[in-house]
């Protein structure tokens, strides 16, 4: 299976940093959105 | 402080073969599931097993798309688990599209489900971006990030700072 046979730990610079960046700037809105984003998808499961 | 310890044999088998064994990355991977759902989280815990399944469809498209809906519905049926079920595909998708190796997306969602929040994700990538920043100028083009992620789990585990 290629989720189990892939063994590489490795990653290029670049991606590395744009990861860093992209979890800060999404830490960032969580802390901002958090709630309003549960209280939404508390919603949605309801009306399901 | 079992995960830190695998933590640890990874990164000596990273930094010195530039790949983690499949018995160490599954063992830690199959280890926090199990012990995500003795803590209730098990819909994060199926939602690995099924990218894990979904990850064979070959069409790439079907693929992706597969994996988004599976992820959205995971997260609506336990709208607690949200962020976790949506960092988990992130992860994921990262490895998908050939950005992440197999072993630090498989040990980067074993931290995930053994602490059971995605804030853990923070001092990882964090420390990861450090790493990134120093081997882009001493011009090397790959870092082995297995570091990065036993740092920022050492981090998370001993620094109060960081929100639990």
């Amino acid at each position: 299976m290629r989720f189990l046979k892939d063994h590489r730990g490795i990653e290029s610079t670049e991606v590395a940093l744009i990861i860093a960046v992209v979890v800060l700037v999404a830490y960032g809105a969580y802390r901002l959105l958090g709630a309003n984003i549960a209280a939404i998808v508390t919603d949605i499961a309801g009306k399901i | 402080m079992l995960i830190c310890a695998l933590l640890l044999i990874a990164t000596y088998f990273d930094l010195r073969f530039r790949e983690v064994p499949a018995w160490l990355t599954l063992t830690t991977l199959l280890g926090s599931g199990a012990y995500a759902v003795f803590r209730g989280l098990w819909m994060p815990a199926l939602l690995t097993v099924i990218l894990c399944l979904v990850a064979e469809m070959t069409i790439t498209t079907q693929r992706r798309s597969f994996a988004v809906v599976l992820s959205v519905f995971a997260a609506i049926f336990e709208p607690a688990s949200t962020i976790l079920c949506l960092t988990l595909l992130f992860i994921w998708f990262l490895w998908d599209l050939d950005k992440m190796g197999g072993a630090d997306m498989k040990l980067m969602a074993a931290v995930i489900l053994a602490f059971g929040s995605p804030i853990v994700l923070l001092p990882i990538t964090l420390v990861g971006g450090l790493q990134g920043l120093v081997a882009y100028f001493r011009k090397q083009t790959s870092v082995p990030y297995v570091f990065s992620i036993l740092l920022g789990t050492l981090l998370y585990t001993v620094v109060p700072l960081i929100p639990k």
